[in-house]
């Protein structure tokens, strides 16, 4: 045997190890998409509009109390007609100056337009934009939690479309469809309520409660009060051990979710990291009477979700707390923002609507399975069948090349973790239908080649190079049709496309090289081959 | 040896003008089909909500009708698919227009739940919804996919031959996609996603014979040096020469489709149906149409310029087809 062909022997042999050691076990390797395993597809669509309306809402309404506070006279403040922004009449023109310090202070960068007593104030679309991006990235964040709190297995969750409003997620082989999109259309339930402590406690600023239940509710002497409630704190540290605190609190939360308009990460006088926030008017004046009550003691951040109630934070109140406030902890930037990003979440700015959604019981994937592999064997037998009987032992070579090339695919898949669907399994046999083509036109060639009486060596060869230009042609114009395919597709199609192109990629590869090998192994170095089966 | 064709001798081009006749009749027929049954549209473009449920023991498909009329569903579809011992049936509800309605899949289930009466839901074997949203982007965005994977055909082949060659494969395409949508709105079929995949499959796949066929001819041309006393002549030679391999790689695409069709199960069922359709109509276009139009596109050109020699001077009309720059 030449060097040559030792060299590609050997790179064939490579190929189909490795790929059958990328696929095998297959069940373990082939990631299934949902229509064949089952599970919820689910596009969410994010209001991000509402979202810019509530920042002009809270604008609106932080402007009127401290045009009231600074007793700057005006006669109505109004969201604007084309929603974004607001316009305020009637102001007292002799303190415009005042006027415009106050929307310096509370919306700085939007555009101010003063035309006698009445100033038009606009949302400028950088900061539009930005409101909108924010409500997105929470919303998806907010919905990451869910997921997890979900425990489902390599979900995927992601925005999808141009507009970037959009999420996508996808749930595999969840049982209980109705409860995930109602976990996921939850609106949180964010809640503040003043610890209540056990008899006995003194150091209401330092003190932490035990890491069980029934700890606590042996402090309270065994039972609990009343208006009393327990919520966990839980600590989950990088290793995995998981550490909680149960607190007890007061039933009756002195400000709810919807109360609060924003957080965010800030830094204090020492500049330490906090977390800022902000609440409505209206709950403003509750918080501060809630305060008062619980100066120097804690009160916890509760967030409600399906799951039940979760303490996210149990900051002391040091000072009397009206709409704007600061949580301190010793927070790094990351955990600031992660609190800041939570408080936000429990007050989604946004509603979020199921536009599409697909699910797909398990027992139906596996009939799809079935189907669609029973099928593409008696397909891929079907082909076999018609090229050994047709071309005989040239069929068995082509035969060969096919099988490899099923093998190629797969194992490609598996490596790039592509996802196997339904019309995946149509596009993997359909792609035996097309490969299966090169196969032919060599074989036609190289009978052509010979009817002419060419030697079969000449044949062979003139047979494969003149075939190869036409093969590059006709892959070239699927593999085109294949990329409209894929930029147009969504999942399941997407999975066709991918292994369409796959498979006549490595089609190539098995019908042009590895068949060409096959004939150079069989005819081996005898000078004289006579004939060809063919 | 076994062979399709014996050394064929068949005269294509003679009867080019009788085959654009019955291909244009078949249009024209495909375009009334379309016109006036429609095309049966799946909800990824219609929007609205999908199940599939089975139950104990056989469905009565009237009394779920009712059940869903009397739930304040209209126009609801009901069937019973998969096999009779299942006791499976789908059920179909369309938008109401202006609502929100993004729990429709389960309400439309738990309808049926409180109508179940003595035979009860087994189980919910799928159930989708889509928004009225989703839809309409979906159907822009699937003409765009197929009038882009034509136009990158003409591309390629504009640069591997010339633009005539790839107007003609174009105009095969068409023709091929025109006539299996109508077969596709005749036998009643669902447009879905995956029946515009194999659109656009069969867009690539049926151009391959085209190509295929076009390659000889241009061998052929260079071999002669590139000018040809007759072209019908030199692309008949083509054809017959390459009619096994034509014949032969769409049976064997074909075989695996019909396998496809008739055992893949119903989700693969409307798919296979455009591939099975589409082959039989892309191999009779590459023959029929495709080459035929080279000759139609010579002959225009001729007699353009016959028409501008007859005003200027008097030149001999070199019958010469350029043959790409390969």
């Amino acid at each position: 045997m030449s060097n040559t062909m030792t060299w590609k022997l050997g790179l064939i042999v490579g190929a189909v190890g490795l790929s059958v050691y990328l696929f095998y076990p297959p069940k373990e390797t082939i990631n299934l998409g949902l229509d064949l395993q089952g599970g919820s597809h689910l596009v969410l669509q994010v209001e991000a509009s509402a979202a810019v309306k509530s920042e002009i809402d809270l604008a609106i309404n932080r402007i009127g109390q401290m045009l009231k506070e600074k007793s700057i006279p005006y006669s109505s403040i109004t969201s604007s007609a084309d929603g974004l922004g607001m316009d305020i009449q009637g102001v007292d023109s002799a303190r415009s100056a005042d006027v415009r310090e106050i929307l310096d202070t509370i919306v700085p960068r939007w555009s101010v337009t003063p035309s006698g007593a009445d100033w038009s104030i606009r949302i400028p679309d950088s900061i539009k934009l930005q409101v909108e991006a924010t409500s997105v990235e929470t919303t998806l964040t907010v919905l990451r939690q869910r997921v997890d709190e979900l425990g489902v297995k390599e979900p995927i969750i992601q925005k999808q479309g141009s507009s970037g409003d959009r999420i996508v997620v996808e749930l595999p082989g969840i049982d209980d469809p109705e409860r995930a999109k109602g976990v996921l259309q939850d609106q949180a339930v964010l809640e503040w309520k003043a610890v209540a402590y056990p008899p006995g406690v003194t150091d209401f600023e330092g003190w932490r409660p035990p890491a069980t239940k029934d700890a606590v509710i042996q402090m309270f002497g065994g039972t609990i009060p009343p208006n009393v409630e327990l919520a966990a704190e839980i600590y989950v540290e990088s290793n995995g051990t998981r550490t909680e605190y149960w607190w007890p609190l007061q039933s009756i939360a002195a400000i709810v979710g919807n109360d609060l308009r924003s957080a965010r990460r800030g830094a204090d006088a020492m500049q330490r990291n906090v977390v800022d926030f902000v609440l409505s008017p209206e709950a403003g004046k509750r918080f501060q009477a809630a305060t008062r009550e619980n100066l120097r003691k804690k009160m916890a951040i509760v967030l409600g979700s399906a799951k039940g109630k979760v303490v996210i934070s149990a900051p002391v109140i040091n000072d009397v707390i009206s709409d704007r406030g600061q949580i301190s902890g010793r927070f790094d930037v990351k955990s600031a923002e992660d609190l800041a990003l939570k408080l936000r979440s429990g007050a989604i700015p946004t509603a979020v609507t199921i536009i599409e959604e697909r699910t797909v019981g398990p027992s139906l994937g596996k009939d799809s399975i079935r189907a669609g592999v029973f099928a593409s064997l008696l397909g891929f037998v079907g082909v076999a069948l018609f090229m050994l009987v047709y071309y005989r032992l040239s069929g068995v070579n082509a035969v060969i090349a096919l099988l490899m090339n099923v093998v190629l695919v797969l194992g490609a898949m598996a490596y790039f973790g592509s996802t196997l669907t339904l019309p995946g399994i149509a596009g993997l046999i359909l792609t035996v239908g097309m490969a299966v083509d090169s196969n032919v036109l060599i074989f036609e060639r190289i009978r052509e080649e010979l009817r002419l009486g060419k030697a079969v060596r000449t044949a062979i060869d003139q047979g494969f190079s003149r075939a190869f230009g036409t093969i590059v042609d006709t892959h070239v114009t699927t593999i085109v049709s294949a990329f409209f395919l894929f930029t147009y597709g969504t999942g399941p199609v997407r999975g066709f496309a991918v292994t369409l192109v796959i498979g006549l990629l490595f089609s190539m590869f098995t019908a042009v090289f590895v068949s060409r090998v096959i004939y150079d192994l069989v005819l081996g170095d005898r000078r004289n081959v006579q004939s060809l089966s063919i | 040896m076994l062979q399709l064709f014996h050394n064929p001798k068949i005269d294509f081009m003679s009867k080019r003008r009788l085959w654009v006749a019955v291909s244009l009749t078949l249009i024209v027929i495909s375009l009334g089909i379309l016109w006036t049954k429609g095309i049966h549209r799946g909800i990824e473009f219609e929007g609205g909500a999908e199940v599939q449920l089975t139950y104990k023991s056989t469905p009565d498909v009237a009394s779920v009708r009712n059940a869903l009329a009397n739930a304040g569903y209209s126009g609801a579809i009901v069937t019973t698919i998969g096999k009779p011992e299942e006791n499976e049936i789908y059920v179909r509800v369309p938008l109401v227009p202006g609502a929100k309605e993004q729990d429709l899949a389960p309400r439309v289930v738990a309808s049926l739940r409180e109508a179940q009466g003595s035979n009860p839901i087994n189980e919910v074997r799928s159930q989708s919804y889509i928004g009225p949203t989703v839809g309409r982007e979906l159907v822009k965005k699937a003409l765009g996919a197929v009038i882009g994977s034509m136009a990158g055909m003409l591309v390629y082949i504009w640069i591997r031959f010339e633009f005539q060659w790839g107007l003609a494969a174009v105009i095969a395409l068409v023709h091929d996609t025109i006539i299996t949508l109508g077969l596709f709105s005749l036998f009643g079929y669902e447009m879905s996603l995956p029946v515009v995949a194999a659109f656009l499959t069969l867009v690539g796949y049926s151009v391959n014979d085209t190509v295929v066929i076009f390659d000889r001819i241009r061998e052929n041309l260079r071999a002669k040096g590139g000018t040809v006393t007759s072209l019908p002549d030199l692309i008949n030679t083509s054809m017959n020469q390459t009619l096994s391999r034509t014949i032969l790689t769409s049976l064997l695409t074909w075989i695996v489709c019909a396998f496809l069709f008739a055992l893949g199960g119903p989700a693969l069922r409307d798919f296979s149906f455009v591939m099975v359709v589409g082959i039989i109509v892309g191999t009779y276009s590459s023959i029929y149409i495709a080459s035929p139009f080279l000759v139609v596109w010579q002959e225009w050109l001729g007699e353009r310029a016959k028409k501008k020699t007859a005003v200027e001077a008097p030149k001999t009309v070199a019958k010469k087809v350029r043959t790409g720059k390969a």
